[in-house]
């Protein structure tokens, strides 16, 4: 006598279960949850934002939305206000300052309550990164808008092909909230360059995060609720999943002189090999940008921004280190001053304002090579204020009446 | 924020508790509804879980890690 095998268990659930209605069900739930991501990017998710410290930054995992970054300019900004974006890198984002001594803070007690200032620099983003990409994405909405940046001279890189922050380039895109790039054709070789750089995962992410959501909703409840991605940042990392919102800008103190500047070998070396970049000598012994640097900047600079974009933009060139640009011999810190001159005038000649920062400033303006410690936060802010008031007063924002008064 | 997350694990527990009621009532009443109603909710989480594998698959593998000097 033979008895029948019994039916696996998940077999037998198989076969008791509609494929129909298994599909119904699955189309209902990812619209459901699309229709809960629309909803969650209307939300301002950073509330209390001050600057995006790593934890709710991609270093961290945290890729915020073209939504969460939008939705939290608009919560903060008001169209009645100059709008003053700050973007680049983490010179900008104030590494080095506390979250209490932030330059933008500085900035915005000296621009006064006409001007909004909002801090969206990121970590090793570049000028046309992030804090651009809402810069442009919001330029219709606030039309009184100036977006402020960061380079190193005769630099304008593009967006990073596979870099961390390219994606929210694609999301915008998708959007179709960017202005419309320049329609000079010499320069549509460069164009081509920047949709075909992007075509990596960054472009597909983008694209999907815009139409399913899936950043807006899920960066809510990572943000809100719990974190479902682990993290070797978080501290203890086992506690990944804890809310972001429950994370702390936490800035490390700045060591005293000459403890603070570290890798004195590397940062040498690394401001001579850009000093050899940027500059060569002619046949008479006179200095001038090497020439592939500058067809290359200004292939760049013409199609980075839009041409409506570009007079609205501010790139500062930041010094390095008194401490390290000391140490270079005569000779490499004439040619230093000269390729950072250049740049400026190479800028204006391209259409953007520039300014010139932390030349002649001192060590404790320094918190390391590059980053800035409170006071020159400060020393910036100020230096800064009357440029972007006159770039106010030059694109209409402000009458020309409320330009301070010269010394 | 400890309580914040037990009130949230309490709702999401009423509500899974309703869920199972509602469905324990319709197997009693009509069975094939009661598969019909499982196969919806089972196609509901499974779409609930693509759009997470959206946002996990498009996070990068490698952490990007920035250093600064």
């Amino acid at each position: 006598m033979s008895r029948e095998p019994p039916i696996p268990l998940l077999e037998k659930f198989g076969q008791r279960l509609n494929p129909f209605l298994v599909f119904i069900g699955i189309f209902t739930g990812f619209s459901l949850m699309v229709l809960a991501g629309r909803w969650a990017g209307k939300q301002n998710l950073l509330i209390g934002f001050e600057r995006s410290y790593p934890l709710i930054s991609p270093e961290g995992y945290f890729y915020p939305s073209l939504n969460n970054l939008t939705e939290l300019v608009s919560h903060v900004g008001s169209r009645r206000k100059i709008l003053v974006l700050v973007g680049g890198d983490s010179v900008l984002l104030g590494v080095g300052q506390k979250k209490d001594q932030l330059w933008t803070k500085e900035l915005q007690r000296v621009l006064g309550p006409d001007f909004v200032v909002i801090n969206l620099a990121y970590r090793g983003a570049r000028p046309t990164e992030m804090g651009a990409v809402v810069a442009e994405a919001l330029s219709k909405k606030y039309p009184r808008l100036i977006y402020v940046a960061n380079a190193e001279p005769m630099s304008m890189p593009l967006p990073l092909a596979g870099g961390p922050y390219g994606y929210l380039n694609w999301e915008a895109q998708a959007s179709g909230e960017l202005p419309k790039g320049t329609p000079n054709l010499d320069v549509g070789a460069f164009a081509a360059n920047r949709g075909e750089e992007l075509s990596t995962e960054g472009s597909i992410r983008g694209y999907f995060d815009f139409w399913s959501h899936a950043s807006d909703l899920w960066n809510y409840l990572g943000y809100k609720f719990v974190f479902t991605a682990f993290n070797s940042l978080k501290v203890p990392p086992e506690r990944f999943f804890e809310a972001r919102n429950s994370s702390q800008d936490q800035e490390t103190d700045v060591l005293p002189i000459p403890q603070r500047f570290t890798l004195q070998e590397q940062s040498m070396r690394i401001l001579r090999m850009l000093i050899n970049l940027w500059v060569e000598k002619d046949a008479q012994g006179d200095f001038r940008i090497n020439p592939g640097v500058l067809a290359e900047f200004n292939g760049l600079a013409r199609v980075a921004f839009p041409n409506s974009f570009k007079p609205k933009t501010f790139i500062l060139l930041v010094y390095n280190a008194p401490y390290f640009v000391g140490q270079l011999s005569r000779d490499e810190q004439a040619a230093y001053d000269f390729a950072f001159s250049q740049g400026k005038s190479w800028l204006e000649m391209a259409g953007y304002r520039s300014a010139l920062i932390g030349r002649n400033w001192t060590d404790d303006n320094f918190a390391d090579r590059a980053h800035l410690t409170a006071s020159g936060g400060q020393k910036m802010a100020t230096a800064i204020a009357p440029e972007i008031k006159s770039m106010a007063v030059q694109l209409g924002y402000l009458p020309a009446a409320s330009k301070e008064p010269g010394p | 924020m400890l309580a914040s997350m037990l009130a949230h694990l309490v709702r999401r527990s009423i509500v899974s508790i309703l869920v199972i009621l509602l469905g324990l009532l319709v197997k009693r009443f009509a069975p094939k509804t009661f598969w019909g109603f499982v196969s919806v909710i089972l196609g509901i989480l499974i779409g609930v879980f693509f759009h997470y594998l959206i946002y996990r698959f498009t996070l990068p593998a490698k952490p990007f890690v920035y250093v600064a000097f």
